[in-house]
């Protein structure tokens, strides 16, 4: 029931996704953030099964951060893309990993960028994509309504018409979603969309 | 092959600044530690209260005074409470940081009493109550939980354990059964 979707505009590039953390019938979380700031400019929409999606991305995170400390320079969206895929490749025919990643970045000379990566290693760069159960809304919405060099407005009324359409028609939908967005500003949390509030939260 | 410590190198300077042209630059980064005089000690107290409270239905939130954990004290799973903050932790590898958790068997029926009396800030005996009173009513509905429902406070000054009632005490207690008419009757009439 994890949805995340993504799409690339105009100097920048999007990822949504749904924030319920949930376990057979419970939602034991509905604030869970579920795309990671990789680095500065890089961002990672991760769905998948339980401790996979966070200790996978935690990984190639860290990862990330050490090539960086090592080197003095940070990893291209590319490069990233092709590490992690590279990983999930060699734990396939061992441990394999249940995530299915949107990563989407911004670089000086290329621009934004997003690449979609499943659980079996496949890897394709694209301009919008999505994972899960609300893929099926998404796909569509986003076949029918985007062009490439979409402005900000746009692109956002496009994310929040999938969402809408995925509350309206998904069984069981998850009721929150969080937007993050990186452009050449770097990456940073753009909305959330909540239509249920945590009851009593004290900054968790 | 020479070993690579490039990463053991620290950019901060080796001693700290006299003037007041910089004061954050080397001001390392800190943390409230639980005010209690043996730190290492109250981590591993803080384990150790864990292990016999296995209960299929465990649960723990955070509140204005701290972290209320209670559980029953049947077979099986268990919460793993970490310090003044409270994590979910499963063994597939899944970590959850949050206010409120319930796990095991039991947890559905413990959610659905602990969410609906939650308020954030709780007096210390609201709080115990309402932990009480959660796994009480997921030990009712639950045949695989049940026993004893023992309740912990963890605070700033370390953990204490607030409570252990068998939970077919507190069912009485909770919904007392009214003495029927006709044994009133019986015990009125005078012996022949």
């Amino acid at each position: 029931m994890e949805c995340v979707f993504g799409l690339v505009g105009d100097g920048f590039a999007l990822i949504a996704a749904d924030t319920s953390a949930v376990h057979s019938i419970l939602v034991h979380k509905s604030n869970e953030d579920k795309v990671m700031i990789l680095d500065s400019h890089k961002l990672l929409g991760a769905s998948g099964e339980g401790g996979d999606r966070v200790q996978f991305t935690e990984f190639i995170q860290k990862n990330v951060h050490l090539y960086q400390f090592r080197n003095g320079i940070p990893l291209t969206t590319a490069a990233a893309a092709n590490f992690t895929r590279g990983e999930l490749a060699i734990a396939l025919r061992k441990n394999p990993n249940f995530v299915n990643i949107l990563l989407a970045g911004y670089d000086k000379d290329i621009g934004p960028s997003l690449y979609y990566i499943d659980y079996i290693a496949t890897l394709h760069k694209i301009e919008k994509g999505a994972f899960g159960y609300g893929s099926y809304f998404a796909l569509s919405m986003m076949d029918r309504h985007y062009h490439s060099g979409m402005s900000l407005e746009e692109a956002i009324d496009l994310v929040d018409k999938c969402i809408m359409e995925i509350r309206s028609r998904l069984v069981v939908a998850p009721p929150n979603f969080v937007i993050k967005i990186v452009d050449k500003d770097g990456a940073r949390e753009y909305a959330w969309r909540e239509s249920v509030k945590d009851a009593g939260v004290a900054a968790a | 092959m020479k070993l690579d410590t490039s990463g053991l190198e620290s950019f901060a300077p080796l001693s700290a600044p006299i003037d007041d042209l910089c004061p954050d630059l080397s001001a390392p980064p800190t943390f409230d530690l639980p005010r209690s005089a043996d730190f290492d000690g109250f981590q591993k107290d803080a384990i150790q209260m864990v292990k016999p409270a296995k209960g299929t239905t465990t649960l723990a939130f955070i509140f204005k005074e701290g972290v209320m954990v209670a559980a029953d004290s049947r077979a099986s799973m268990g919460g793993y409470i970490l310090g003044p903050g409270l994590y979910y932790v499963d063994s597939e590898g899944g970590r959850l940081k949050g206010t409120r958790f319930s796990v095991g068997s039991g947890s559905p029926y413990a959610y659905g009493v602990l969410d609906n009396g939650y308020r954030y800030d709780m007096s210390i005996e609201e709080a115990a109550e309402l932990a009480r009173r959660a796994i009480y009513h997921a030990t009712f509905r639950d045949a695989a939980s049940g026993g004893v429902a023992s309740v912990y406070y963890v605070g700033p000054s370390g953990w204490k354990k607030l409570s252990g009632d068998d939970v077919g005490e507190l069912h009485f207690r909770y919904y007392p059964v009214a003495p029927s008419p006709t044994e009133q009757e019986m015990s009125e009439l005078s012996p022949a």
